[in-house]
């Protein structure tokens, strides 16, 4: 504990050690063995002896053995730990309370479905799943296009539950899985940040990722979707590296591959594992840290993880054959080729023979890396996928990729966002990375690249905003806990003037001071930061009340922190949006249940495959719901299907009766929510339905045709032929101004009157609608027995219906109706 | 472990052959009632008898026609007592009863109650959503079918509403002067006189009526509601001292199917002007045991929140169990269940419903020897429903042994079977019981009886308690291995 005494105004505990300025390379192995006793930690200074000869600002308990504070310690920790898992899964449970235990929103009803199919048919039927109702007519192998991680780890769950007679409903495992996992999550972060810093560190991080809004916004009870289980696995994934890198023991190392493994079956951000993990061994190689810690970690991860990543089907040959890939083996082999040389400058001695060594690994890997590029122009390794440009130029999928453009979750994320999802820790993350640069260990360097990396990818996808989370609650939990660390300590620093004094009357300790002095001296001269943040000089915290300024301070962001979460968790991330909920006038609660209303309705009231077209958001709801084939879902695979479908919606009923026949297409369903408000409806889709058709058919559907001469989208009174006269349009509105008895039809989501003229539909038939015309279902008419135009079939049937109102002649509805007889 | 269910005898006994019925009485008067319903008709008869000789034996008293089915159910009674009576099988289904010792000319009143299932069916078969619903009843039988001659005989049906569209006609061949009279939604068919039996047995060769068919076209204003399937899961628990039953249901309007598309327009319009075409079923209401609570309602794709229940209330006692409401009288709980959909004609809609009741009001034990009775309800009753197949599977709790049925009608199958559920080791025992076409009169009670010995209340506790120890005694061993390949 020499260090201490050079720097009395130490920050507490173990971080004091890292201020003296010693050779980064010699430090290493000290600070990992340093590391390695922090696992029993200290408080800070709550019972040193040394402190007694100090002056404290408030008294602290004596007489207490250490094994005793050790030992309260970690039940602390325990009992603390086991609470904050706790609250992680207790404030995602509000959905479940609110409403019921339900599969929320799209993608989960697909893996939802999944599972059950992995449980009532066995692994091998799940592997070799073929759905012939997705898709209709091509069909999806689902079995090697998904990732089945997810569906794996519940079914494993559902299986180990129903061994020790615990039959529990496999919709309930996947409704529960992903608060589940969130338990486990805190508890990974708490070792991860344990590992960057202190326990105390730890156990803030694990609390901060327990509740924070940027990681409930996609594991709240009833979103069983892969970032459910991915997160923890990422957090288990890193942690385990880090203690791999750290002990270069083979074991973790081993470890990290199999729980990357695990990610790459459940996630396909497993792609930032692959890229961060080399990233951070390479620029640990350019700090010239490589070691045979880094080595034998990096190896054995690389190894196990690449092999047992290969064994998805879904991902197969992709990691020798992708760009995304190439980075990490290109680190594998800067490696081997590094350890070489190591190995090498051992035996041989002799500079000029080190430099021949150099510029060998230099020109090695420049031809490697040359040959990786005239491979990937070759053709033999794929570049980068559309999706990766996207992440660096945010137009390109809108130019080139108008799906992807058309899901709000590929949006930029809005900076206000941030503070939504992250509250006051996106003010505490620089910090915390600060404090990294402060400290850069080879732990720390990790923090840092991760932070960059994530702090850019969350700034270009609100999806991504997943992935700064677990970097953000780390990096603020270690500023944090160093402020209230530095806060909480009860050692007043002693001024110059009393270690003079002390000097004076000690004078064996004169040379210390003396040392002292030169050290303040080297201090001034370098660039420094004072006070606590520089944990040397004369400055420190004195007074009691400082003390409990800042401390208090600190809670009542802690506080206020809690608040926020819980209440953005609450109103913003705990709606399924398969159940709506509004409130009535006397504050009580009412359910709007359209969806499955209708949905169970065809379930129970329609042929078993009677194909259902809808646009693809509603897709994997219809094929989990009601059971039904659908021609489009969620599994944006074929652009070429949905712009057929975005065609049949956006065209008149001449052009897209054909296609919908030729697709046997025997319902379609249209989402409506004019009468309800309910913004997320079709008609509010229709552009990009529009737009993707457009990609397709350049000259049948044209996006202007759709607005006003103004420019403005209307559905009113103003609305182009084109608009009044689309499938969507006519579906949407067929018969609303009637339910408003002679008043004007408002439509309440785009608050536009729509014209009270009666549409007339030819080719489809009202079949069903829902309680507050949320889901309007429409049957498609038969071609008419006798060959005439269904339109001629209509026009006559409404002649036929004129002469025996008014006794009129029938003459002009025969007439239309024979030419095509 | 060997257990046996006790039928009731009339099942039970083998159907004889061949039947051969003596003319040892005749009917002075049968007076029938039909009410005519949605899918079951009931059916009212009262019996005149007299013995034609002094030691007359049995009475052979027909439930339907020849070659008719047997009725979904039926009760003899003399003056109020229900008699048991065995069935035999020939021609028609009969039921033979022993009055005792009766003496010559001793006029006796027999009452016959049965319910028949599926007699009525929609005609026209297809509506549109606005229509009214009509019904066609048919039967093979204009008389009432007797072995016997009968003096004087009156068969009255009423409909469930005044317009009734058609009648068959009757021959005149037994009136005097009124052969079929309507007023209002009743028809009066006769006063026959002087019937000839309707049935003669194997080798009789006296004069026999021919019985004519008849039908009644008939308007009614309720959905016909039909179950499909039913299956009740009852589970007992004695810790939580808990009966819980669970319904899982599949309901089809069996009314005309719906002609064209539904349309919510006109639905909600209907709705505005209070008036509900009367073959839309939108709301279904169930009433349960007055302290049962805790009810629930879900269906394939989750939670129906469209529904209300109003908690029954019981006089308060001494030990009541909590969740139960209290009033001076015993007040049923009602469910009111909405289906997630307005139900037309035709449609289908499968649900689940369950429920709690305390075990104490289910649940009695037999001071002497320990044995523990249960009391299930086959089903729940609704009127005028039909339960085409009926499954009751009652779980005991586990360790529960000498396990007997009574059931309160005969059933089609009873099987035994190990249930494994929450934390079990040895499982528990479950009893099947099977029964195709209920009527709301089959909402009677199960009667199980089984002994439950103290030990086996122990079992659960006793298993976790130990696997739990089990699991610590392992960290800890493990925590004490080295597993380093280190050699420190």
């Amino acid at each position: 504990m020499a260090p201490k005494a050079k720097s009395p105004l130490a920050t507490p505990s173990k971080s004091s050690q890292v201020t003296v300025p010693l050779p980064r390379k010699a430090s290493e192995d000290v600070l990992s063995k340093a590391q390695d006793t922090d696992t029993e930690p200290l408080p800070s200074g709550t019972s040193t002896p040394k402190s007694n000869s100090r002056k404290l600002a408030y008294p602290l308990p004596t007489h207490i053995s250490p094994t005793t504070i050790n030992n309260t310690e970690s039940l602390l920790r325990f009992v603390i730990l086991a609470l904050i898992c706790g609250a992680a899964i207790g404030s995602r449970l509000f959905a479940v309370i609110r409403f019921e235990s339900v599969i929320h929103e799209f993608d989960p009803w697909f893996n939802f479905r999944a599972s059950k199919v992995l449980v009532n048919e066995g692994f091998y039927e799940f592997w070799n799943w073929f759905d012939p109702t997705a898709w209709y007519p091509l069909g999806r192998t689902v079995g090697t296009t998904l990732y089945p991680g997810l569906m794996v780890t519940s079914g494993l769950i559902w299986h180990f539950l129903r061994l020790i007679n615990m039959p529990v409903d496999i919709r309930n495992v996947c409704v529960m899985l992903a608060p589940g996992f969130a338990g486990l999550t805190a508890w990974a972060t708490y070792l991860f940040t344990t590992e960057m810093s202190t326990p105390s560190a730890g156990l803030l991080a694990a609390a901060f990722i327990g509740i924070a809004p940027g990681y409930i916004s996609r594991s709240v009870a009833g979103s069983y979707d892969n970032e459910a289980i991915a997160i923890f696995i990422l957090m288990a994934c890193f942690y385990s590296w880090i203690k791999a890198m750290k002990t270069g023991s083979a074991l973790w190392g081993m470890l990290t591959a199999l729980f990357y493994g695990w990610m790459v079956a459940a996630w396909g951000g497993y792609v930032f594992i692959t890229n961060m993990i080399p990233l951070h061994a390479f620029v640990l190689i350019l700090m010239g840290r490589f070691n045979n810690r880094l080595y034998t970690a990096y190896s054995s991860w690389y190894v196990i993880g690449t092999i047992s990543s290969m064994q998805v089907p879904f991902v197969e040959f992709l990691p020798i054959r992708t760009s995304e890939h190439m980075a990490a083996l290109g680190v594998f082999g800067l490696l081997q080729l590094i350890a070489f040389v190591e190995i090498v400058r051992r035996l041989v001695p002799g500079k000029q023979f080190q430099l021949l060594l150099r510029a060998f690994v230099v020109l090695v890997f420049v031809v490697s890396f040359a040959a990786l590029v005239v491979l990937t122009f070759s053709g033999w390794i794929a570049p980068f996928a559309g999706r990766f440009y996207s992440l660096w130029d945010t137009g390109y999928a809108k130019v080139h990729m108008p799906i992807i453009a058309s899901v709000s979750e590929h949006q930029p994320t809005a900076w206000p966002s941030f503070f939504f999802d992250l509250e006051m820790l996106i003010f505490f993350f620089p910090a915390g990375v600060f404090w990294c640069f402060k400290e850069l260990r080879d732990e720390q360097i990790f923090i840092i690249i991760y932070a960059t990396l994530s702090a850019y990818f969350a700034g270009v996808m609100v999806r991504l905003m997943l992935v700064i989370t677990p970097v953000v609650c780390v990096a603020s939990a270690i500023s944090f806990s160093k402020l209230l660390e530095a806060y909480i300590d009860p050692i007043i620093p002693e001024s110059e003037e009393e270690l003079e004094e002390a000097t004076a009357h000690q004078p064996m300790s004169k040379a210390k001071a003396k040392k002292i002095a030169a050290a303040a001296q080297q201090n001034k001269s370098e660039f420094n930061f004072t006070g606590i943040l520089g944990g040397k000089g004369e400055k420190g915290i004195f007074g009691l009340d400082t003390r409990f300024a800042v401390v208090s301070t600190l809670s009542l962001f802690l506080f206020i922190f809690v608040y926020h979460c819980t209440w953005v968790t609450q109103s913003a991330y705990s709606s399924p949006s398969v159940v709506l909920a509004s409130r009535n006038q006397d504050g009580s609660q009412n359910i709007i249940d359209d969806f499955r209303e209708a949905y169970y309705w065809i379930r129970q009231n329609t042929e078993k495959d009677a194909v259902i077209m809808s646009w693809w958001d509603y897709g994997y709801q219809i094929a989990g719901m009601a059971d039904r084939p659908t021609l489009v879902d969620n599994n944006t695979w074929n652009n070429t299907h949905i712009a057929t479908v975005g065609k049949a919606m956006s065209s008149n009923e001449d052009v897209a009766y054909p296609i919908l026949r030729k697709h046997d297409v025997e319902y379609v369903l249209v989402i409506f929510g004019g009468l309800l408000g309910y913004s997320g409806d079709d008609i509010n889709k229709f552009l990009w339905m529009v737009r993707i058709a457009q990609g397709e058919w350049p000259d049948e559907v044209q996006e202007v045709n759709y607005f006003t001469q103004r420019g403005e989208y209307a559905v009113d009174e103003r609305a182009t032929p084109t608009m009044k006269n689309s499938l969507m349009y006519k579906m949407s509105y067929y018969r609303f101004p009637e339910l408003f008895g002679g008043h004007p039809a408002q439509d309440r989501v785009r608050g536009q009157t729509i014209p009270s003229a009666p549409i007339q539909l030819d080719t489809l038939d009202e079949a069903f609608t829902s309680e507050n015309w949320i889901v309007r279902i429409y049957q498609v008419k038969k071609e008419d027995p006798i060959g005439r135009e269904l339109s001629a079939v209509s026009s006559f049937e409404s002649g036929k219906k004129l002469k025996r109102s008014a006794s009129s002649d029938t003459a002009a509805g025969v007439k239309k109706g024979r030419p095509s007889m | 472990m060997r257990s046996f269910a006790l039928l009731s005898i009339s099942a039970a006994l083998p159907l004889i052959w061949g039947l051969n019925v003596p003319q040892t009485y005749i009917n002075t008067a049968i007076a029938r009632t039909i009410e005519l319903g949605g899918l079951t008709t009931q059916v009212t008869t009262q019996y005149n008898i007299k013995p034609t000789d002094n030691n007359p034996g049995e009475y052979f008293l027909a439930l339907a026609g020849e070659k008719d089915e047997l009725p979904a159910w039926w009760e003899v009674s003399l003056g109020g007592k229900k008699l048991e009576g065995r069935l035999v099988d020939d021609i028609s289904p009969t039921v033979a009863i022993d009055l005792g010792t009766t003496k010559k000319d001793q006029v006796i009143t027999l009452s016959l109650n049965q319910v028949l299932a599926h007699t009525s069916k929609p005609l026209p078969s297809e509506i549109e959503q606005k229509d009214p619903q009509y019904l066609s009843w048919k039967s093979n039988s204009t008389y009432v079918d007797s072995w016997y001659t009968t003096d004087v005989e009156r068969v009255k049906i009423r409909a469930p509403h005044p317009s009734i569209l058609s009648a068959s006609s009757v021959p005149e061949t037994y009136t005097r002067d009124n052969t079929l009279t309507k007023s209002g939604g009743t028809i009066t068919l006769g006063p026959f006189h002087s019937l000839p039996p309707t049935l003669i047995s194997n080798g009789g060769s006296q004069k026999k009526v021919e019985q004519h068919p008849f039908s009644v076209h008939y308007e009614t204003k309720d959905p016909v509601i039909g179950i499909r399937t039913l299956k009740r899961a009852a589970e007992v628990s004695h810790w939580g001292a808990n009966l819980n039953i669970q319904d899982e249901i599949d309901l089809v309007n069996e009314g005309p199917k719906l002609k064209g598309h539904f349309s919510r327009l006109a639905h909600q319009q209907s709705k505005f002007h209070a008036h509900v075409p009367a073959q839309i079923l939108t709301e279904l209401t169930l009433k349960l045991p007055p302290t049962s609570h805790s009810t629930y309602y879900y269906d394939t794709i989750g939670n129906v929140s469209t529904s209300h229940f109003r908690q029954g209330s019981t006089p308060a006692t001494k030990k009541q169990p909590k969740g139960v409401k209290t009033s001076p009288r015993i007040v049923d709980g009602t469910l009111e269940l909405k289906p997630r959909y307005p139900l037309l004609g035709g449609w289908n809609y499968s649900f689940t419903i369950g429920w709690d009741t305390p075990l104490g009001d289910v649940l009695k034990t037999d001071e002497k020897d320990g044995k523990r009775i249960l009391a299930v309800p086959f089903i729940t009753a609704l009127k005028d429903v039909v339960v085409d197949q009926a499954e009751l599977l009652v779980i005991l709790p586990e360790g529960a042994s000498d396990v007997q049925v009574y059931t309160p009608f005969p059933v089609d199958s009873i099987e035994h079977s190990i249930h494994k559920t929450y934390l079990d080791t040895t499982g528990r025992y479950a009893i099947t019981l099977k029964k195709t076409k209920l009527t709301e009169n089959h909402a009677q009670n199960v009667y199980v009886t089984y002994h439950y010995p103290l030990s086996a209340q122990f079992q659960k506790p006793i298993t976790i308690a130990s696997l739990v120890g089990s699991l610590f005694l392992l960290g800890m061993g493990l925590r004490r291995v080295n597993y380093s390949i280190d050699r420190k």
